[in-house]
């Protein structure tokens, strides 16, 4: 485990200075100096001279990277020039509504595809099982900014949630029921894109570890089938879930911004458009290493949490 | 489109249809043993003939997607509605109609005929999706069967670049990268999500290639002294052709999805090009306020359009997939 850990940490550490050097690159890479790409439409000679003493653009690449870098690692992104905010606080205000998103989401999804894909697969084949791969396959092929379109009449207008239409957004600390309303519609859509993805692996890698001579054994010796289920099938099963947790990742990010630009929803995804409209590099520059951090740093978590509960992987 | 060749000269292994020596281990979740419930005897031959055809719905898709095919490649000599219409030209052009006989699909709020976009958004999907997993397929996969046949060095150098931008969370990197590589067009997106699909070509192929090269058939060739060239083209590459097709229709999917997510971003192919994307990001706002009267058509047929065609690519994908399939165990 330790040797895994290890690996493991260098290919993490590896990973985020790669994406910290591409998302300093973001700036350079622009048509035209820095000071440009940061200004927009307010350059001035005088305004660009200060800028590149105080972000000490006149400086050599590699310095002005460790500098920029010394300043994010100490969570300091710096003033935004179009906005004139602190970047920071924009993320601080941008950050909450999409954790939320993604972690309810997650949360109801697996709740959901744990139970239902433990019912399919101890009856493998079976009308309920067949409807429900049969269901799954069919909504595989529906993207999640399809569904969420799909959900606003019967949700809006037939069920008549209060406060569940767009740009209805009220934020957890005006309570909680009417936030949740507010974001009924993003969470059930994404809900939905992610259930159908773990309700499939797991029922797949369900049925094939209940086909183990170890499961035979444990039933020829009369052990119940719900201690089979949770002391012999969970554990084994879950690694594939996991996995497809990482993997899943980038879909959900993708679902989450598009949800949160439908029903406009103040968040990371709605912030990182606005951004790429408006032009803000700086504040485009700070969303995309902030959010690529977060998935990357997720995804090592859940490699971990592979690694320990299939010993196997980390020993390999 | 002719019969697919049966897959044993694919596969060619004398062993293929004697039954296994011993019954191996199958992992395939199409051959359910015995779990915890008794099933039935007459689920056992199901998978023998399923391998055999590919079934009437299969062929649907098939149907459905050439369908969309043909609509992309002569949208123009259909004899459609001008897709860019708009009540700017023609002021009496409905604005957020309904389905009618003159608009089968309605019309949008500047009175442009939805049936029409829908059909020349087709052109936009499948280029993009065909002509982005084509970029990633050919440096992707050239580079996958090099490096899973030379090893050493040049393998290691090149999957842990791989491994290091499939860590990459894509889309939130294509997002800035449209918003860097401005004006942005249609060649250009599909450049992007060309690259964006290199290295997820790479494992695949990387993978399979490795398979094929431990092969019994791939080390008599060496023996007998064929050159690489040979060895590549005609003992590698025909083996890892079935994995290799399913994952670029595959592939096509999840370009066409990611595509689509730029475009309801808005910062997809620019309007007023016809997408269903840009459909979906257009019609949103209307949907979003309820009392305009407006319909769900807006959103509604392009979603389908979306839809209809993923599910059909998946099919065939996956059908195709689970046709050529020969698991170890069953050689």
């Amino acid at each position: 485990m330790g040797k895994y850990l290890l690996r493991r940490l260098i290919f993490l550490v590896w990973i985020l200075i790669a994406v910290s050097i591409i998302c300093f690159m973001i700036i350079h890479l622009l048509p035209g100096s820095p000071s440009e790409a940061i200004l927009g439409t307010g350059w001035t000679p005088q305004g660009a001279a200060l800028l590149n003493k105080q972000l000490g653009l006149d400086q050599p690449l590699i310095m002005q990277y460790l500098t920029w870098l010394g300043h994010v690692l100490t969570l300091n992104f710096g003033q935004d020039y179009i906005t004139q905010t602190s970047i920071a606080s924009t993320l601080k205000v941008a950050l909450p509504p999409t954790i939320e998103l993604v972690v309810l989401s997650q949360l109801i999804s697996l709740g959901l595809a744990i139970p239902v894909a433990t019912f399919a697969a101890l009856r493998p084949n079976k009308l309920f099982d067949k409807l429900a791969n049969l269901g799954s396959f069919g909504l595989l092929s529906v993207p999640t900014y399809v569904i969420i379109t799909l959900l606003y009449i019967p949700i809006t207008q037939w069920l008549n949630v209060p406060n569940s239409g767009t740009a209805s957004y009220v934020p957890m600390s005006q309570g909680l029921l009417t936030n949740l309303e507010s974001l009924l519609i993003p969470i059930v859509a994404l809900s939905i894109g992610s259930f159908v993805v773990y309700f499939r692996v797991f029922r797949a890698d369900l049925i094939s570890t209940l086909q183990e001579e170890y499961i035979t054994m444990a039933r020829s010796k009369g052990i119940s089938r719900r201690r089979i289920l949770f002391r012999h099938a969970y554990r084994p099963s879950s690694v594939a879930l996991i996995s497809t947790i990482g993997v899943n990742m980038a879909g959900l990010v993708t679902g989450t911004f598009i949800a949160e630009q439908v029903a406009a929803v103040p968040g990371i995804g709605s912030s990182l458009v606005g951004a790429i409209f408006q032009p803000d590099y700086q504040l485009l520059q700070a969303i995309v290493l902030v959010t690529a951090t977060i998935v990357i740093v997720v995804n090592f978590g859940l490699d971990l949490l592979t690694g320990y509960i299939d010993p196997r992987i980390s020993r390999d | 489109m002719t019969d697919y060749p049966p897959q044993n000269s694919i596969h060619p292994s004398p062993f293929a249809q004697s039954p296994p020596a011993f019954p191996r281990e199958d992992h395939s979740i199409h051959e359910p043993a015995m779990p915890l419930e008794t099933i039935d005897d007459t689920e056992h031959g199901f998978d023998k003939e399923k391998r055999q055809s590919l079934g009437w719905f299969f062929w649907c898709c098939v149907v459905y997607f050439a369908l969309n095919v043909f609509v992309a490649l002569f949208a123009n000599h259909l004899h459609l509605t001008d897709p860019y219409l708009t009540t700017a030209t023609n002021p009496n052009l409905p604005v957020n109609g309904g389905p009618t006989s003159a608009n089968w699909f309605g019309t949008d709020e500047l009175g442009r005929d939805i049936f029409s976009r829908v059909l020349y958004g087709a052109r936009v999907s499948l280029s993009i999706g065909f002509g982005a997993i084509t970029i990633g397929f050919l440096i992707g996969g050239t580079l996958g069967v090099y490096a899973a046949f030379r090893r050493k060095k040049i393998d290691a150098v090149l999957s842990v670049s791989m491994y290091t931008i499939l860590a990459f969370p894509a889309i939130i990197f294509l997002l800035a990268f449209t918003a860097i590589w401005k004006p942005i067009s249609l060649n250009k997106i599909i450049i992007l999500l060309g690259i964006a699909s290199i290295p997820a070509v790479y494992r695949v192929i990387r993978g399979s290639t490795l398979a094929a090269g431990s092969r019994e058939f791939v080390m008599a060739a060496k023996v007998q002294g064929a050159s690489d060239f040979r060895i590549i083209f005609k003992e590698i590459l025909p083996n890892i052709l079935p994995t290799a097709i399913s994952f670029y229709m595959i592939g096509v999917a999840t370009l066409i999805i990611l595509e689509g997510a730029l475009a309801v971003l808005g910062t997809s192919v620019p309007p007023p090009t016809p997408s269903w994307g840009n459909m979906i990001n257009e019609g949103i706002s209307y949907i979003n306020s309820p009392n305009t009267g407006v319909g769900p058509w807006l959103v509604l047929f392009p979603g389908l359009a979306f839809c209809l065609l993923l599910l059909s690519i998946n099919y065939i994908g996956d059908k195709l997939r689970e046709h050529f399939d020969v698991t170890e165990g069953k050689l």
